[in-house]
Order: C-alpha cells, then structure tokens, then sequence
C-alpha cells in the first residue's frame, strides 16, 4: 500500500461530523472503504440509541414485575393467609381463587428472569465473537465497577458469624474485583495489538505475585500465636475471606494494572507526531 | 527498558508517514509506534520485519542493538 493523495473527508453520520483530516488515500477504493465504515458509525449511532431503549425498557419491566410480586404478596398476606407466600406443603395444594394474583405474578416474574438469562448469554456470546472477530477489547461500561461496593458487604460475615455460626457473606469480599471494571471500561473497545497482549500477560503476573504476596502475610499473622486453634470456625472463617478477598484482588489488579502499563507515559488522545 | 537504539522516526519522516499511518499499515495501536521510536517497547520479530517492510529500510538500520 502506498499513499499518493492527501484529502479531507466529512461525513454527516446523524448530525455529528466525522473529520478525517489530512488523510491519505492511495485510490478510489480506499476511499470508499472510509465513507462506508462512516456509514456504519452512523449505522452504530442508531443502533446505540436502540441498545439504550431496549435497557430501559428491560429495566422498566423488571422494576414492574417486581411491583407486580410486591403487591400481590401483600394481597396474599393480608386476604389469603399469606398463602403461596410462606412455606407451605403442595402435597396438599388445593387450588383458590385468590391465590390467582400470586400465581401469574410468579409466572411473569419467572419469565422475566428467563428471558434475562437468554439476553445475558446472547449479549456475552455476541461480543466473545467480536473480540474474536476484530482483535479488541470487549465493549464494557466502567459504571460496572460500581458494583465492586458490594464487596463491603463481606464484612457482615464476621458479624454473622458470631451471631450465627453462618461465614456465607465473606464470600461477597469476591466483589471487590468487580472495581477492575473501571479500568476495563477505559479500555474498552480498544485495538489488542502485540503490546497489549503482552501488557495484560504482565499485568496478570504481577496481579497474581501480589495477590499471592497478601494472602501469605496475612495466614503468617494470623498463624502467629496460634490463635487459629481456639476455635475451628474461625479456620473456615479466615480461609473463606482470604480466598474471596485474594480472587476479588487479582480481578481488580490484573485490570488496573494492565491500565497503568498500557496508558503510562503515552502521547494524550490526539496528539500526534510533528509529521501529522 | 529495551537497551537499543531506534531510528523509526527518521525512516518514516523520509517516507512522509505519520504514526497513525505507519501503525495502520502494520497493524498496531499508534501508542505501539510512539513507544517504538522512544525506544520504550522491544518489538516482536514480526513487528519489526513489518515495520522494515513499510518503510522499505533495512531492519538492522531501524533498530540499533549494542
């Protein structure tokens, strides 16, 4: 490929200007090459406020069905004997009129989740092919990693354990990886190129290496003393929110630090060499 | 960081390329190539044949090993 011509090219994609400045076009088929990947920005730019409407309006039914459960547990509470509600025995189920609202809410509600899944895993299937497909990143939002708050959540293990003798909720301490999304948000769309991969290879090593680090100081202090053997809970308590925190660790490191090798000291967004 | 010398920037000037150009044709990110002539990223053996290729210089001019 040689380039021979220079030109400047806008092209109207719904009312937005996408300027090729100074861009060099070797022949006429290059140049249609460019107006159509326009085309299909402008395309993508439909399709975008599509994908918004379609996420409302699988937020608005979501919010609906559970409105819908809401209310027709309180109908069941207070006029059904809170029926369908609490446990009861189906070996023994006889069929009311009342317990119709329970029923169809229950219906929806499980449709609804049904058909969450089905979206869930034909959205990751569609994207898993286009990372394949054109050698980027996959499209992520870093509003995501906002859903790393619920790791906190892992601390009401330790009170539940001492109220209940139950450590489930330290395994919501996995959720503190779920703050790398801000960092793969960044990145999101972004060319993997040879660099890249070998960024995020080192980034998963040293993710690992510190996380690795952690968890063996923190068993070494806890050892210390032998304060594990006055009680065995505390064992399945101490490895369970090891393991959960020291997962959730390298999820989010291996993303931050794939962010910092691959963004450190490089050339702001549009700046370009004297040559540009 | 990668102990070599490289002389990309002046091979791509001759050629009248700009990176982004440069980086399209051997298909990386323009960061891949700004890192490239600071000498900051020891490319791949392909990479750098590739690059040899796109501006049609020598690959032991562009890169200088000690």
């Amino acid at each position: 490929m040689t380039f021979d011509m220079e030109s400047d090219i806008f092209v109207s994609a719904r009312g937005k200007y996408i300027t090729f400045a100074f861009m060099t076009i070797e022949s006429s088929q290059s140049m249609k090459s460019i107006v159509c990947k326009a085309c299909r920005s402008g395309q993508m730019g439909v399709k975008m406020k599509n994908n918004k409407q379609k996420t409302w309006l699988l937020i608005g039914t979501g919010v609906l069905v559970i409105l819908l459960m809401a209310a027709s547990s309180l109908y069941s509470v207070k006029y059904n004997e809170a029926r369908l509600v609490e446990p009861m025995d189906f070996s023994q189920y006889v069929f009311r009129m009342k317990d119709l609202p329970m029923i169809v809410s229950g219906v929806l509600f499980c449709i609804y989740i049904g058909c969450l899944i089905v979206l869930i895993i034909r959205t990751a299937s569609r994207n898993a092919r286009e990372v394949e497909e054109t050698h980027t990143t996959r499209r992520i939002s870093p509003k995501f990693g906002f859903f790393g708050f619920f790791g906190f959540l892992g601390v009401l293990g330790f009170w539940n354990y001492s109220a209940r003798g139950d450590i489930f909720p330290v395994f919501f301490f996995l959720f503190f990886g779920f703050f790398g999304f801000f960092y793969e948000g960044k990145m999101s769309h972004t060319f993997m190129d040879e660099r890249y991969q070998e960024n995020a290879k080192r980034a998963q090593h040293g993710a690992l290496k510190i996380a690795f680090g952690v968890m063996v100081a923190a068993l070494v202090v806890l050892c210390y003393g032998g304060r594990l053997r006055k009680d065995p809970g505390i064992i399945m308590l101490s490895a369970a929110s090891l393991l959960a925190l020291g997962v959730g660790l390298v999820l989010f490191l291996s993303q931050y630090l794939l962010y910092r090798y691959d963004r450190e000291d490089s050339c702001p967004e549009g700046e370009e060499d004297e040559n540009a | 960081m990668p102990d070599f010398e490289c002389r990309l920037k002046k091979y791509r000037q001759m050629k009248d390329m700009t990176q982004e150009q440069l980086a399209v044709l051997v298909g990386v990110r323009r960061e891949t190539i700004m890192r490239l002539e600071k000498a900051q990223y020891n490319p791949s053996l392909k990479l750098a044949i590739d690059i040899s290729r796109a501006v049609e210089a020598p690959i032991e001019e562009i890169f200088l090993f000690d």
